[in-house]
């Protein structure tokens, strides 16, 4: 049983003024419950990409350390750090917002990271092919991350505003409408007790009217 | 008195409705403040547009580019003046979880995404699952817009 308001005094002035309260919160409620399952349904996506991104993301890093591995196995290990220090690489992004039902989702879009082999800047001769599967595989786990980057933002700003209008569906639905409600119930049902009381006096008015009238008439 | 109490019940109708305005505000306050046309979105580097609450959404050239190529051969010309995001509108009144698609272009993007028939020629009502097809389909082209009937 739902609490009643406090301080409300029984009157039909108040109780026209709670049926007015109970239908915008019940349309408030309809419309926060809208929200609440789109945005699930927008998280559930984004989750649903979070997992895909990832397990791209593993694969490709995987392979790429594999042949990190085989290359230092057949340079050697300093070699390798060698030639890394002799390369290098700026990485132009573009960073953005999308606007999710009132979450900002950040929007990554990266230029081409992949290079040709001469554009990495080492030579050829003295170097492993697996050292260039690497740098390939390391190329295009790039793209990867920055995606899984921007997917696991999103996931996480998502999740906090799903979370903030749960919580305001459920205090419409579980405490502000039932407390409405049996606050008109409440009035309603002290007006028809007023109205009874007023009925039983009336009644008795009118006896003791006529029996001091019989009694007039004695 | 009667002209006393209509007068405060009109003041808390006031207030009422001013609450719902506000709640309405709240909850699109990611749309737009101004709709741009799909001409213009294509000629720029960087397609986006300013949200009422200050933030910019920025659509997708791929996306953009799947827009008119669905429009284009059907409706030339006309397809550019297309104005985007495309609205999903969520309202109680059509049942939970279900939304409206308007304008005839729209309806044609949303028809050949979602392959389906549709009965008016300018309208098209969808559910939850067709509309997280869509919004898989176009996530930065499209955007919820939460709307409530006047009465």
């Amino acid at each position: 049983m739902a609490e009643v308001i406090e301080g409300i005094s029984p009157t039909r002035m108040e109780l026209l003024r709670l049926g007015r309260r109970i239908v915008l919160a019940e349309k408030g409620h309809k419309l926060l419950k809208e929200k609440r399952d789109a945005l699930v349904s927008e998280f559930l996506d984004v989750v649903h990409k979070v997992h895909e991104s990832r397990s791209g993301t593993d694969e490709k890093l995987a392979m790429a350390f594999r042949d990190l591995l085989m290359a230092q196995a057949v340079m050697g290990a300093d070699a390798v750090r060698q030639v890394s220090q002799v390369t290098g690489q700026d990485l132009r992004m573009d960073l953005d917002t999308m606007n999710i039902m009132g979450v900002r989702v950040p929007t990554i879009t990266l230029e081409e990271v992949k290079r040709s082999m001469i554009d990495r800047g080492y030579g050829f001769a003295d170097t492993s092919s697996k050292l260039d599967d690497a740098a390939r595989n390391f190329e295009e786990s790039i793209e990867y991350v920055i995606k899984l980057a921007e997917v696991q933002q999103s996931v996480e700003n998502l999740a906090t505003e799903v979370i903030k209008t749960k919580r305001r569906v459920n205090a419409l639905e579980y405490i502000v409408i039932p407390r409405l409600r049996a606050t008109a119930r409440r009035i309603r049902m002290r007006l028809s007790e007023m109205e009874r009381e007023n009925f039983t006096r009336l009644k008795k008015i009118k006896a003791a009217i006529e029996s001091g009238k019989v009694a007039e008439t004695a | 008195m009667l002209i006393l109490i209509t007068r405060h019940e009109g003041i808390e109708m006031e207030l009422e409705s001013r609450t719902l305005a506000k709640l309405m505000r709240s909850l699109n306050d990611h749309l737009p403040v101004e709709r741009r046309t799909l001409g213009e979105l294509l000629n720029e580097e960087k397609p986006r547009v300013v949200c009422r609450d200050g933030s910019t959404h920025r659509i997708k050239t791929e996306e953009l580019k799947l827009i008119e190529g669905i429009t284009k051969s059907r409706w030339g010309k006309e397809a550019e003046m297309l104005k985007l995001p495309l609205l999903i509108e969520m309202a109680p009144d059509y049942g939970r979880s279900a939304a409206r698609i308007r304008g005839r272009i729209c309806c044609d993007i949303v028809q050949t995404i979602l392959q389906k028939e549709r009965k008016a020629v300018d309208e098209m009502i969808i559910f939850r699952p067709d509309v997280r097809c869509l919004r898989r389909e176009l996530p930065s082209a499209t955007q919820y817009a939460f709307l409530i009937s006047a009465s």
